[in-house]
């Protein structure tokens, strides 16, 4: 048996090899079935020295208290585990739903992805569907994602093919099911070097391995983020459906050329805050600006016609919502994200006028808007008009009131203010030491239906290459998680590291995270945050939509 | 001269090269890493046939399964379909036969269908011969040509030989104007039930 060096990533991989095994064999690690729940707990204990001044460790090690045990749970699962019979090659053609009806499977084209130019990072190039699996390279990845069906079925990997990680993923369905026969729920495994966390969701289990030390709470929001995406594009109730007709359907023929929206996500949710925070970031623009930018928005419009958003350079811009449907359901920040990454994952949506079904899971899980997408400045593309209509057939009706926005704005030459819009750099702020921060505020007005927002600064040197980049943002996911740890929720960390000093702080009008050069002193970082907070509050109008725009479309106030 | 609108929908399976065709078509270019459509796209090109003027409304489906029940959201009323397999993939040319099947039973009863062999270029690693192609063609009394998005080859032609064959202006106008994309009974919109 191997020691501390990360035991389930490097278990899962033998049992790859491993000839699948009978299935009384599981009955093996009934005894160890307790202790699957026991090191979390014990997790916490480690962040209990937060406040103190801690030595610099962008990484801190929570170590399981019982590592031992842990790793006696995993590397007996993976060894007596029977992989699921048919080793993901099974066809799933009988199935026949009207709307599957034909078609071979799609499986081929899986393996013609190509990587989004947009999304790809030096750190970890953004798809790996070739990746040899069995290569120390594979194991190293900082965080896995794979999603399985419930019958164990591949569904996606964020490295390599899912055939190739076909008995993998039976090993982890069968961890899921043995752990559910004791009526009981398996949420997370720790070892020295990786967390994996484990998340069902109807039929679909999704599982994250991660080494990034980020929380259990945070990668469970990730993987939800990941599901989400799959139900914005089949529904929450096609997907029971479809299971229910049959078990181990083959869920890939229906996301088949959809992979990259799934990597684009995961690669967005590594370099993007806005996830973490659960808020939205809008690109700082004059106040007056904004409002004439909404009331072009407001102004054409068509029945059903239910938001209209406005997005320059992946950031939003500006977005005018149906009253009547904002009332019964606020549009959440994570459906935006799922929309923002959908928009940038994608070049399909630079060519011509896009039609498509799209659901908001967090707004109605089952079912569908049809989005109208079209870019405001080919061949540029980084101006997208994205309008959501619940009438499948307004096609046209809603293809007019692009034409109509697009005028207006051509009349006020907005597209040539919008190429100038940028995000602000943290020296505009004017205090020093001060390297970067990201603002979430709760005291904005007309709180109900409005859109929880945060600002930030561009990351600017010493935190310019994709390495510093991600280092800071692992020091904010690790403050963030300290800050929102549920055994132990804490207001204010001041952590004092090497490279950097953080502070973070949330009260009930506001959360902050600010990063400071390493020697500043703590009165002084009180002081630089008074004066950031003032700042903020004058420029908040530019910041932040203040004001979201309404609009009425639903004449009869009958809805279904 | 006078303008005639005319809507053409593409269909086929996934990665056959529908949206290269129609970006050859509208724009003269090709993008060798094209991404996958999502839904539907939509995109005009006018041009002059003989003395009218046709303005091609073209709808460029997804040929990803997930948005196969759609399909007829965009076929219904449209003057013409062309279908496009891959030249190299026998299995596309097997959906190509379902979609004709779809189209004679769901479609609309004049519609013009033209096949494309798409990937001409690629004859090396040919599966479909053109004979077998051309001669199912000729029993459905369909266009037929191989074309070639990347070389360019038979992509405008395609698009004349629809305008030929459409017949002359007066019942079956099939304009943009009056016409309903109706809803269809398919398990994605059944859930419209949103607000």
């Amino acid at each position: 048996m191997e020691t501390t060096d990360s035991p389930v990533v490097t278990s899962l991989h033998q049992s790859d090899k491993n000839e699948m095994q009978s299935e009384n064999n599981i009955d093996s690690i009934t005894e160890v079935e307790d202790h699957m729940t026991l090191p979390r707990i014990e997790r916490s204990k480690e962040t209990k020295l937060l406040d103190t001044l801690t030595e610099n460790n962008s990484n801190p090690r929570y170590l399981p208290v019982d590592i031992q045990k842990e790793e006696a749970v995993v590397f007996d699962v993976s060894e007596t585990v029977k992989a699921p019979e048919d080793g993901g090659h099974e066809d799933s053609g009988e199935f026949v739903v009207a709307m599957l009806a034909r078609g071979k499977l799609e499986e081929q084209d899986v393996c013609k992805r190509i990587s989004p130019p947009i999304l790809e990072t030096s750190l970890e190039a953004s798809t790996h569907w070739d990746e040899d699996v069995t290569a120390e390279t594979w194991r190293q990845h900082r965080k896995h994602v794979f999603v399985l069906s419930e019958a164990g079925k591949p569904i996606y990997s964020r490295y390599g093919s899912e055939e190739a990680l076909s008995s993998t993923m039976g090993v982890m369905m069968a961890l899921v099911s043995f752990i559910q026969s004791g009526d009981n729920v398996i949420r997370s495994v720790y070892s020295d070097e990786h967390t994996v966390v484990f998340m069902q969701q109807g039929p679909l289990v999704l599982v994250s391995v991660s080494s990034t030390r980020q929380s259990e709470q945070q990668l469970r929001n990730e993987l939800l983020y990941v599901y989400n995406q799959i139900v914005s594009m089949l529904t929450q109730a096609s997907i029971t459906r479809i299971f229910e007709h049959k078990k181990n359907y083959d869920l890939r023929r229906l996301l088949a050329g959809s992979e990259k929206i799934l990597d684009g996500l995961l690669n967005l949710v590594d370099f993007d805050p806005s996830f973490l925070l659960s808020a939205v970031h809008c690109l700082p623009i004059a106040s007056s600006f904004r409002d004439s930018l909404s009331q072009i928005l407001q102004k054409a419009i068509t029945p059903n016609l239910v938001f209209s958003i406005l997005i320059a350079k992946n950031q939003l811009l500006t977005i005018a919502q149906e009253k009547m449907v904002i009332e019964d359901a606020k549009l959440d920040p994570s459906d935006l994200h799922l929309l923002l990454n959908l928009i940038g994952a994608s070049s399909a949506f630079q060519a011509g006028e896009i039609w498509t079904p799209i659901c908001l899971p967090s707004f109605n899980p089952d079912c569908y808007f049809y989005a109208y997408i079209s870019y405001l400045d080919p061949p540029e593309c980084t101006v997208c008009l994205l309008l959501l209509s619940t009438d499948n057939e307004a096609f046209y009706a809603v293809a007019e009131c692009k034409r109509k926005i697009e005028e207006a704005m051509q009349a006020q030459n907005a597209l040539t203010s919008i190429a100038k819009a940028q995000s602000y750099s943290v020296s505009q702020v004017g205090v020093s030491d001060l390297r970067h921060f990201m603002y979430k505020p709760f005291d904005v007005p007309d709180n109900h239906h409005q859109l929880t927002q945060f600002t930030s600064p561009e990351m600017e040197a010493p935190y310019d290459s994709e390495e510093e980049k991600m280092r800071l943002l692992d020091l904010y996911r690790d403050m963030h998680g300290r800050i929102h740890n549920t055994s132990r929720p804490l207001k204010l960390i001041y952590h004092v590291g090497l490279r950097e000093t953080l502070l973070a702080w949330v009260t009930t009008k506001f959360e902050l995270y600010t990063c400071f050069s390493p020697l500043v002193t703590k009165s002084c970082a009180i002081n630089a945050i008074t004066k950031l907070l003032r700042w903020v509050k004058k420029e908040e109008d530019r910041l932040f939509i203040r004001y979201p725009p309404k609009y009425s479309t639903t004449p009869n106030a009958s809805k279904s | 001269m006078s303008l005639r609108e005319l809507k053409v929908c593409l269909l086929g399976e996934t990665g056959v090269g529908k949206s290269s065709i129609v970006c050859r078509f509208v724009e003269d270019s090709f993008d060798p890493n094209i991404n996958p459509t999502i839904g539907a796209s939509f995109m005009t090109k006018t041009v002059q046939y003989q003395n009218e003027l046709h303005k091609f409304l073209i709808w460029d489906t997804a040929g990803q399964e997930r948005f196969r029940a759609l399909a007829p959201m965009y076929y219904r009323g449209s003057a013409a379909a062309i279908i496009v397999y891959d030249i190299t993939k026998e299995e596309s040319f097997l959906t190509l036969k379902n979609w004709v099947k779809e189209l004679r039973q769901h479609g609309p009863p004049n519609i013009v269908v033209a096949i494309a062999g798409n990937k001409c270029d690629l004859s090396d690693a040919r599966e479909v011969l053109e004979k077998d192609a051309k001669d199912y063609a000729d029993s459905i009394h369909a266009i037929f040509v191989e074309t070639s998005a990347k070389n360019a080859i038979n992509i405008n032609e395609i698009f004349t030989e629809i305008s030929q064959k459409i017949p002359h202006l007066d019942t079956s106008d099939s304009g943009v104007r009056g016409l309903k994309l109706r809803r269809e009974q398919s398990d994605l919109t059944r859930e419209r039930t949103c607000c």
